[in-house]
């Protein structure tokens, strides 16, 4: 029965389409990650002048949260991929 | 002979459509400072103030001084990094760059139809 499920997914498309929109989250959040660091410092740098608390240094470790979540999504879509694409019986076309 | 990951990637299509919503995420962000935050201000206003007949387009765009740029200022980089992601996405995946790519795709979809 999953080798039914696994062939009706790739023959409609909606295995490519939800892969690609888990791909796509997986860099999105790892792309925030990045830059959650940078946005944060020119935040903090911009109303500096209405706190009363001392220049914060920039930290990379803001980031960390959203990396995490990026790792794990990747995680999962490498083995819902390979699941889907890579273990097919020799001779099935992928589209 | 077994396909390569990114032979797989670019048949099964996965590639191409993590390349279209990273496109349309970048697209946003970027467009949201520019676009839809002000138009959305500028149309709050008027629903707010066309019952009083306040007609003075200039009222309308006052927030855009220095002060919302400056607030702005952090959609860039995520706008930005989600347009490198989807540019490195589609060079390894493809070779060339997000737009060819999906003109490319859409050139074989139509041709596929037409057949």
């Amino acid at each position: 029965m999953l080798e039914r499920v696994k062939e009706l997914l790739v023959e409609s498309f909606v295995g490519a389409i939800a892969l690609g929109l888990l791909l796509s989250n997986a860099i999105a959040r790892l792309a925030n990650g990045l830059t959650l660091p940078i946005t944060n410092w020119l935040v903090r740098t911009q109303f500096q002048q209405f706190t009363y608390r001392p220049p914060q240094s920039f930290s990379f470790r803001e980031g960390g949260p959203e990396l995490i979540r990026a790792f794990v999504l990747f995680v999962i879509w490498c083995a819902l991929f390979y699941w889907l694409y890579f273990k097919r019986v020799p001779g099935e076309r992928v589209t | 002979m077994k396909p390569s990951f990114r032979q797989l990637l670019a048949d099964s299509h996965v590639a191409a459509i993590a390349i279209v919503m990273l496109l349309v995420g970048s697209v946003t962000w970027g467009l949201q400072p520019l676009l839809w935050i002000p138009a959305s201000e500028a149309i709050g206003d008027w629903y707010n103030y066309a019952a009083a007949d306040f007609t003075d387009v200039g009222h309308f765009f006052r927030q855009l001084g220095l002060p919302y740029w400056q607030a702005m200022i952090p959609f860039f980089p995520l706008a930005i990094s989600f347009g490198i992601g989807t540019w490195i996405l589609s060079h390894n995946v493809y070779g060339v760059g997000p737009f060819r790519v999906l003109i490319a795709l859409r050139e074989k979809l139509t041709r596929k139809r037409d057949a």
